[in-house]
Order: C-alpha cells, then sequence, then structure tokens
C-alpha cells in the first residue's frame, strides 16, 4: 500500500469509528472540512503512527499541523523517506 | 473519559446481574476523586490506584480471584496491572491503547487542535480537566503491550472496534507467552469511544462480552448483600463528599459535598450539563463543588433520571433525545426534598448549557429555590417541536451568517454546511418577532399591554419570588443572542425584572473548554453567592448589568 492511500484509507476508518461523514477526499480539500473533527484528526495521527511507523510531529521541530487532505499526506510521505 | 462513563455503568449492571459483582472506580484526578494538590506524577500513581481499587475490592466481598476491565488507557493500566498480580481471573480489554508513543501524539495533537495554549512550555499539556506533566506524558509513551508479560494462561478478551496490525502483534506476542487470547470485532464499541454530544445512552449490547466472560471464568450466582460496604466518605482540606441516592425509589444518584467546618442552611444543587455525568464537562461540576464548601457553602451534584449514576427514566423517553425536551423539575424538587431532611433550609440551582435551561425551569417550578446559577443559558424557552439546529438558526444574528459570506475560504464549508432557505426564512421569522416585540414593548412601557412572552411571565415570576437570577455569559454565546432578542442588547431588559444580574466575559468558550475559563467562572459565581449567602437572604443584591473583563 502507497502512503497515500493508507493516509485515505485511515480517515475513512477514523471516520467510521467516529459516527462522521467525509465528503469526497481530494488534496485541495482542507481538513477541517473534511467531515472529521479534531478528536478524529488526533486519533489519525495516532493511528497513522501505529500503521506507518512514522511520527512527522514527533521530529522536536514544532511541525505546523497541515491544512489539507494533500498536505497531510505530503507530510507523511516526506515522513517516511526520512524515517 | 466521561463518554464511557454511562456505558461502563450499563456494564456493571450487566455484570452484576450475570452474577460478577462489579466495582467502577476513578483515577486521581479524574471524575469524583480527589485531586493530587501536589500534582505527583499521574502514570505512576493511576497505577497503583488500580492496585488499592482490587485490593479494597477483594477486602469488601471476600473474593479471591478478580476480572480486571478497562476501555482505552484504562485498558493499558488494566493490563500493566496484570503483569504484577496473581489474583486476576481475567482481563478485559476495550478498545485499548495498545502503543503509548502513538497515544500521546493523540493528545499532543487533539490539545494542540482544541487549544494551542494547552500544550505547555514544560512539555507538558492541558487537555480537558488533566494536567499531563511531561514526565507523565514520556512514561505513557515508553508503554508498548506487545512487551507485556502476562501470567501463563490468564484469559485475555481483546474486544476492538477494528482489525489492526498492533492488534494481531499484540495478540501474538501474548500467545507465545502463553496467555489465552481472544481477538473480537467489536464494532458496539463506538458509544465509548465517540464524544459524549453524541451519546446514545440506551444500553449497550454487550452480549458478546459477558458469552467470552462465563466461557472464561464461570461462575454461580453470587450473592452481593453487604458488598457495597461501609458508606463511602471521601475528603481533603476544606471539603467531605458523600454519595446519595435520593428521589422516588431512590432511583437517582447524587454526590454531596459539604465544608469540613461550619456551614449555613444554603446548599446549590448542580445539574448535569448535555448528557454528561455530575462530574461535569472537564471536571467543572466537581471544582465548582468543592471550592463552594472551601466557601463554607454545601452542594449537591446530581444526576437527572438516565443520566450518569441515575436510575432510567420510567417513562421510558430516551435521554438521547435533545436534553431540553425532558422536563428535570421534578429531578432538581426530589434533591431539595433530600437536603431539606439534611437540614438545609435556603436553595440555589445551577447548571451550564442546557443544564442551565433546567436550573431555569427548575426554580420556576419549585418555590423553595431562591437562587439560579446560570452559564451560557442558550435558550429561554424550547418548543415542542424544536431541535438544535432550528434553535441555533433562531438565536443566530443575520451578522453572523454575514461575517461569515465575506470570509472567503468560508464558502465552501457555508454552501456545503447550511441550508440557506431555512437561515434566510428563519431570519425573516426572527427579524418579524423583533419587530413585535418592539411593538409590544413599546405598548408595554405604557401599560397598555402585558408581555406574554415564556421568557417574560419566567422572569416575571421568579421576580416576584424575589428570586436571585445569574446569568453569566461567553462573550459571543449564541445564548447571548437569545437574550438579546428578547431582552435588548446585552440583556440590559433583564434588569427590569429585581434580582437579576447579567455578566457577559470575554475570553470564555460556551463549554469552558480551558482551566482559566473555567477558574474564572466559578469565581465569579462563588463571589456572588458567598456575597448572598453573607447577607442571610437572598434578597440583598441590586441588579446588575455588565461585561466583565476578568483579565
Amino acid at each position: 500500500m502507497t502512503i497515500r492511500s493508507t493516509v485515505l484509507d485511515q480517515m475513512a476508518v477514523v471516520a467510521k469509528q467516529q459516527n462522521k461523514v467525509l465528503v469526497p477526499l481530494a488534496d485541495g480539500v482542507l481538513l477541517l472540512e473534511s467531515g472529521l473533527d479534531s478528536l478524529c484528526l488526533a486519533i489519525l495521527v495516532a493511528t497513522l503512527d501505529d500503521e506507518l511507523g512514522v511520527d512527522p510531529f514527533g521530529s522536536g521541530d514544532d511541525v505546523a499541523i497541515p491544512v489539507t487532505v494533500g498536505d497531510l499526506v505530503h507530510l507523511y510521505e516526506a515522513a517516511a523517506v526520512h524515517s | 473519559m466521561v463518554r464511557a462513563h454511562h456505558p461502563l455503568r450499563n456494564l456493571a449492571d450487566e455484570l452484576a446481574i450475570a452474577g460478577y459483582p462489579a466495582m467502577r472506580f476513578d483515577y486521581p484526578d479524574t471524575g469524583d476523586s480527589a485531586e493530587d494538590p501536589e500534582r505527583t506524577e499521574l502514570w505512576e500513581t493511576w497505577r497503583k490506584s488500580i492496585h488499592a481499587a482490587l485490593d479494597h475490592l477483594r477486602r469488601e466481598t471476600g473474593a479471591r480471584r478478580v476480572i480486571l476491565c478497562g476501555v482505552r488507557i484504562g485498558a493499558t493500566l488494566a493490563t500493566l496491572a496484570a503483569e504484577q498480580r496473581d489474583d486476576v481471573a481475567a482481563l478485559v480489554l476495550l478498545a485499548p491503547v495498545l502503543r503509548g508513543r502513538s497515544y500521546v501524539q493523540q493528545l499532543q495533537m487533539q490539545a494542540r487542535l482544541e487549544n494551542r495554549a494547552a500544550v505547555l512550555p514544560d512539555g507538558g499539556l492541558e487537555l480537558h480537566e488533566l494536567y499531563l506533566g511531561a514526565e507523565t506524558l514520556e512514561r505513557i509513551a515508553q508503554v508498548d503491550l506487545r512487551n507485556a508479560s502476562l501470567p501463563p494462561d490468564l484469559p485475555v478478551g481483546l474486544f476492538m472496534q477494528a482489525p489492526s496490525k498492533l492488534g494481531a502483534d499484540c495478540e501474538r506476542a501474548w500467545r507465545q507467552k502463553g496467555a489465552d487470547v481472544t481477538s473480537t470485532d467489536f464494532a458496539c464499541l463506538a458509544p465509548m469511544l465517540q464524544p459524549i454530544e453524541g451519546l446514545d445512552t440506551r444500553p449497550m449490547d454487550f452480549s458478546p462480552l459477558l458469552a467470552w466472560m462465563r466461557q472464561v471464568v464461570p461462575t454461580p450466582p453470587v450473592s452481593v448483600v453487604g458488598a457495597a460496604g461501609p458508606a463511602a466518605v471521601l475528603a481533603a482540606p476544606g471539603w467531605v463528599e458523600t454519595p446519595l441516592r435520593f428521589g422516588p425509589d431512590d432511583a437517582l444518584f447524587g454526590m454531596f459535598c459539604r465544608p469540613d467546618g461550619d456551614a449555613g442552611d444554603l446548599a446549590v444543587i448542580i445539574g448535569n450539563t448535555g448528557l454528561n455525568p455530575h462530574y461535569g464537562v472537564a471536571r467543572f461540576a466537581v471544582q465548582f463543588a468543592r471550592d463552594l464548601a472551601r466557601s463554607g457553602i454545601a452542594s449537591f451534584r446530581i444526576d437527572f433520571a438516565g443520566l450518569g449514576d441515575s436510575a432510567d427514566r420510567t417513562d421510558k423517553i430516551p435521554v438521547s433525545a435533545p436534553e431540553f425536551n425532558i422536563d428535570r423539575s421534578a429531578d432538581i424538587g426530589a434533591a431539595i426534598d433530600l437536603l431539606s431532611q439534611l437540614g438545609y433550609r435556603r436553595f440555589a440551582v445551577h447548571g451550564i448549557c442546557s443544564g442551565a435551561y433546567h436550573a431555569l425551569h427548575g426554580a420556576v417550578a419549585d418555590q423553595r429555590i431562591g437562587v439560579v446559577l446560570m452559564v451560557n443559558l442558550p435558550v429561554l424557552e424550547w418548543r415542542s417541536d424544536d431541535d438544535l439546529f432550528s434553535v441555533t438558526r433562531r438565536n443566530t444574528k443575520l451578522s453572523h451568517y454575514v461575517q461569515r459570506l465575506v470570509a472567503k475560504e468560508a464558502w465552501g464549508r457555508l454552501m456545503r454546511d447550511l441550508d440557506i432557505g431555512k437561515i434566510l426564512w428563519t431570519q425573516a421569522e426572527r427579524t418579524a418577532e423583533r419587530a413585535r416585540d418592539a411593538v409590544l414593548g413599546w405598548a408595554e412601557r405604557r401599560g397598555w399591554v402585558e408581555r406574554q412572552s415564556v421568557g417574560r411571565r419566567i422572569m416575571t415570576a421568579l421576580s416576584r419570588r424575589q428570586v436571585k437570577t445569574f446569568f453569566l455569559f461567553s462573550s459571543g454565546d449564541h445564548g447571548v443572542d437569545a437574550i438579546e432578542q428578547e431582552f435588548g442588547r446585552g440583556g440590559t431588559g433583564l434588569m427590569a425584572f429585581a434580582g437579576t444580574t447579567v455578566r457577559i466575559v470575554p475570553g470564555l468558550d460556551h463549554m469552558l473548554t480551558a482551566g482559566a475559563m473555567r477558574r474564572t467562572a466559578i469565581d465569579l459565581m462563588i463571589r456572588y453567592v458567598t456575597e448572598l449567602n453573607d447577607g442571610g437572604d437572598a434578597g440583598s443584591l441590586p441588579n446588575q448589568a455588565a461585561a466583565v473583563n476578568p483579565g
């Protein structure tokens, strides 16, 4: 599975578990308008670390929170390259 | 967390019915448990508390073996406790946190998204009622349940919402070490894991869990007579708390909190906020109650019927219905009956959001109530066909939508989220109501008509009884719109009613999510109520309306 497909799959899983309705996902969709709330996004970050073994927010830098779905995917793709 | 309270209560009930006496408890610094004034490192404190709970349970019931059950981080703590004990008969893990590092990431991300200031410079974070220091986060991050050394042959029920790679890894690792692991997809865990606002309080189906328990720990019916032990008392400097049952058939539950020294005859009844249990959102009710006690005032934080630890309503109205729909005045009245038996003679009632609504209407229904303390009262009247969306539309100023329209980036969301037709229709209705109110107000000032709106009827009734009403609003809260719609800008029209105080405070949000917000609200209410208390009756304060900057 690619990083992209894992991220998108896990967004769907978290949405289902938290009883949220996802909008059709595309790179330009704002995360906070994707249908996920702050708790969902926090769970997503934890789940992606478990699934991918990368933590782009734990690098010690104050990593900015991604704004769009595309930002999120690119963040994990970059973290996977550097891990 | 709060959202699991009601499902865990149902699980405990079902376990008891099935012959497994059950005890629920709150970790230190959570729920009704005491806070550690020294702010000792929480992770080790929580770990020790499980052993204390197990020892207490065995001592009180005579049980030789115990089954440990936990949800999320509670399941993690249960697993770590099971490593260290030889009296654990089985381990029930509901959506356990399997890897502490990713859980810490979740907490940090949630704190960043909800309140940037919650991530503290010392590496700790403030999330809801919890302060998790850097050391605690580090200790949690070190936990990896794949490395857990569970006793050989220990039955472990791993109940997950969905299969995961990490769950499979744990299962494999524990089996290799001799544990008897059963892994089950348990989709009905959702009500335990979703925000309380969407909680469905109908009983969850725990039959897969109970079937597994009967299989691995078969037990004959057990008599639980006497298992409850002596009446519980929790005390710390300044306060003493006792859980009490009250109401018809003692079906309702509340936590009575009194000063550890002299107390007057005034008691404050604290109702539920939404569907949250009696300890409140981020333990607001606990903090308020204990601070009241330190100020010499008793309180009773209660669960309305069907919420928290109170029994379900006998009329079977689902409490998952909008929480405004149900009349809670009988529950408040039953609480006053009990407090009267305890010797209290003057009564205040407090609530946040829907709790404020019930406090206000409870005061109308019960003439014994002399003070009403309301935080972010969202609406004065809840009509039979109302829902949260229609009320929000009715109470939201058109300027709010205009501001959203001019924000370019909000266009997509606005068009997707909002029903423009309904908004415009509601705004037209609102404009008509305001015009009607203006005309009626003009006529009323001349004595030509008597206003009959619900809000005015309520305020007139309370004012005639000399009830003191304290309206505390967060600046910008929808409740301010609702009050202004009926009583003019800043709610100044309320000043026509004797005994009314309005505070509109900047820097707060609707649910007082940050600790500093809760501190501000509690300080304002305690100052208000202690002045009343010192005055000896409920009629000593002049009317006030003000915007207060707590800083």
